[in-house]
């Protein structure tokens, strides 16, 4: 299904009042400070706004969007720091799935990630040096392996697995209560996130689709775009909460916004949202369209995640410097879009490691 | 949009041979006059004129790919750009029938216009200008000092903003000025060249001693100048679209020298970085000119995107100035060619068209409404 720009607009309206009235700061902050998940949102954004299954194809329960509107939902949740399973169970999890091409595995697994009563989460990076492995006996697959930074898996109910298999790699699904898993939450830079740490050990699971090379090539390309879309939405907040700052705050009898050299950081600071929102259109309209060169595909990209996730990091830096001490200080909230922005900056390649990436491509670099 | 840019490709397959046997280097100014006479034939060097001028009654788009075109064919600059582009359009939003008739010689390079707009003390403030037209009987009389005149040294006209009542000028810096064509024979005109850093002269000083220019050479409402002449400002700005294409296309191209297998040796990793650092920003930068297109092309008037690419396109186009001069090395030191005279140049496009610091004033007062001092 395709959507207009004027539609996508009425959505990103809905999603906004909705979301501003129900992760206000305070929600936020109580998170930040171990308060649980809120499973009644999600339910809520679930049955309301049709968040939970908003890419999941129409036959398997869902709204059946695609990237353009996926993007609309992400910036908007990385504006008000929406503390659910917005990223990892309804963007990579129905991707990671659909990637798999497998009808019958999607068919068990989909509709109960549309519906909102089952929060799925993808386990893709391995512990250093070592990857989990996949066999198989009489038809039965085993996965033994260490997930690290698995975002939402303390409260995830179904844990999606890379693992390697004797050829290539493959896809597995297993419960987060089954035997064999451990699920251990682990401390995170960003506050308004939960992380875990996932042992499987010779845990029995069900493998989804075949060889899974393209479809992890395929969630790679989308988690990069999620998580610029998801930074565009933090910078763009930030970027509005610090004007609004300037423009009220006095010292030496104006309105500091008056001074030029803090208009300065704001134009610069408004420049990156701009180029950042440019990007993630951009990248939206290519991956959402069947007929685009892979190659060129990727290229847009992982040069709108380095592009998008540094500058994200660089508004939220400067936010935070243009309300000098009170933004120092643990109870405002500029520490917790810059632990977002720095923590989406390093995660599904840093703008380092990708421009290393675009160097070989190119061959710049050998 | 197809069919007119098959039209002009055949009409460049045509011409434009027969012009390269003819003017070998097509790079003088008798040459691309030269030009300019055979390409307006086609309705094509002013195609956004009404047809019954000599355009063809295009749109800002289809100008825009025309001009594509015209780079892609390597065809020589036309000198009359000014005309063309900007004293052109104003002419046909305000001139008198009489004024109009100079429409047909900016075609032909009859006639080359410049435009006196910045002044010594009225760079990045233009509202500020000090050039002093006094009416006097049937004339105006004009005293002052205009800079940075493109074409100054070749121009045959002059679109001059002069301030005709310094009253308003005190209570709205806006208000107050006026048009005046002027013809640069005029007795009291004196053109001097400015010297560049990378050596050429493209602009020139002018200075007006009681120059008596008729009353009826008034162009649009006395006192209403700035409007007049924000007309023409405004005629341009789709242009940044395509300086960001450009852009990318021009980084897309360094990062395609480069590859190791064109090379003897491979860049050093922190070249490559900053290359690569230049790539994301030039390919971002295409993105935002295509998606300020297709707004256009959907009916929207620019918003303050073109001076979002105004701003990343000048200092993303100087670090790839940079860079190709780092990469370039020791042999770009004992010739001002390629890498050394695009660094050089390069640097007038954060000054050019409004400094980086003004846009920057402007996206944070005008967009983000932050207070004026």
């Amino acid at each position: 299904m395709t959507s207009t720009s004027a539609d996508r607009e009425e959505f990103r309206a809905v999603l906004r009042g909705l979301l501003t009235q129900k992760s206000q700061h305070e929600t936020v902050r109580a998170f930040s400070e171990g308060a649980a998940y809120d499973r009644d949102l999600w339910s809520l954004l679930a049955n309301q706004t049709g968040l939970a299954g908003l890419i999941i194809p129409e036959q398997w329960g869902g709204q059946g969007m695609g990237l353009s509107e996926a993007a609309v939902a992400l910036e908007e949740a990385a504006r008000v720091l929406l503390c659910a399973p917005l990223l990892s169970g309804a963007v990579l999890a129905p991707t990671a799935v659909l990637a798999a091409h497998d009808d019958d595995a999607a068919a068990g697994l989909l509709p109960g990630i549309a519906d909102g009563t089952v929060i799925a989460v993808v386990a893709l990076d391995d512990e250093t040096d070592t990857e989990a492995v996949a066999t198989e006996t009489n038809g039965t697959w085993r996965v033994s392996g260490t997930k690290v930074r698995v975002l939402d898996g303390p409260v995830a109910d179904l844990v999606l697995v890379v693992a390697r298999t004797g050829d290539g790699h493959g896809l597995f699904a297993i419960d987060a209560t089954a035997d064999g898993i451990d699920v251990t939450q682990t401390t995170s830079l960003d506050l308004t996130r939960r992380y875990a740490r996932i042992t499987l050990d010779n845990a029995e699971v069900r493998r989804v689709g075949a060889d899974y090379t393209a479809g992890l090539a395929e969630l790679d390309r989308v988690a990069r775009f999620a998580a610029s879309a998801e930074s565009l939405g933090v910078a763009g907040r930030m970027l509005e909460i610090a004007v609004d700052y300037v423009k009220t705050r006095e010292q030496f009898g104006r309105v500091i916004g008056s001074f030029q050299a803090i208009k300065h950081m704001c134009a610069e600071m408004f420049v990156r949202v701009e180029c950042s929102r440019g990007a993630v259109a951009g990248a939206a309209e290519i991956l959402d369209d069947p007929t685009a060169d892979l190659a060129e595909v990727l290229d847009i990209v992982t040069v709108t995640k380095a592009y998008c996730s540094r500058a994200a990091v660089f508004v939220a830096e400067t936010g935070l410097q243009l309300h000098g001490g009170i933004g120092y200080t643990w109870e405002h909230v500029s520490h917790l879009y810059l632990r977002r922005a720095k923590t989406l900056e390093l995660t599904f390649g840093s703008p380092l490691e990708l421009r290393r990436e675009l160097a070989l491509v190119h061959g710049v670099a050998a | 949009m197809t069919e007119i840019l098959d039209e002009l490709r055949e009409f460049l397959d045509e011409h434009l041979p027969v012009f390269q046997a003819q003017w070998p280097d097509a790079s003088s100014w008798e040459a691309r006059c030269a030009w300019q006479r055979v390409f307006s034939t086609g309705g094509w060097a002013a195609p956004k004129w009404p047809v019954e001028n000599g355009g063809r009654g295009v749109g800002t788009l289809e100008q825009l790919a025309i001009e594509d075109v015209v780079a892609e064919y390597g065809c020589p600059v036309v000198p009359g750009m000014l005309g063309l582009k900007n004293v052109g359009p104003t002419l046909l939003a305000y001139g008198t029938d009489e004024q109009k008739k100079h429409l047909k010689n900016i075609l032909t390079t009859d006639e080359v216009w410049c435009q006196g707009f910045s002044e010594p003390g009225s760079g990045s403030d233009l509202a500020s200008l000090r050039t002093r037209a006094v009416r006097d009987g049937d004339d105006f009389v004009v005293n002052g000092q205009k800079i940075w005149t493109s074409n100054g040294m070749y121009a045959s006209h002059m679109e001059l903003l002069v301030r005709t009542d310094p009253e308003a000028g005190a209570k709205s810096k806006h208000a107050g000025m006026s048009v005046l064509l002027v013809e640069m024979t005029t007795p009291g005109i004196e053109v001097r060249p400015i010297r560049q850093i990378n050596g050429g002269a493209e602009f020139a000083e002018v200075f007006f001693t009681d120059v008596r220019v008729p009353a009826t050479q008034l162009l649009g409402p006395l006192n209403e100048g700035w409007k007049v002449t924000m007309t023409t400002l405004g005629h341009e700005r789709a242009g940044v679209a395509i300086f960001a294409a450009r852009l990318e296309k021009r980084v897309r191209e360094l990062v395609a020298e480069n590859n190791v297998n064109e090379r003897k040796e491979a860049l050093a990793p922190r070249v490559a970085e900053d290359l690569m650092d230049a790539y994301v920003d030039g390919r971002v930068l295409g993105m935002l000119g295509r998606q300020m297109l297709a707004r256009l092309r959907d009916g929207e008037q620019p918003g303050p995107e073109q001076s979002v690419i105004k701003l990343v396109q000048s200092e993303t186009s100087q670090r790839v100035d940079t860079l190709g001069l780092d990469i370039a090395g020791e042999e770009a030191f004992d010739k001002e060619v390629g890498a050394a005279r695009d660094y050089l140049s390069g640097r007038a496009s954060t000054i050019a068209a409004g400094t980086t610091q003004i846009v920057k004033n402007i996206i944070a007062e005008r967009v983000l409404g932050l207070p004026r001092a």
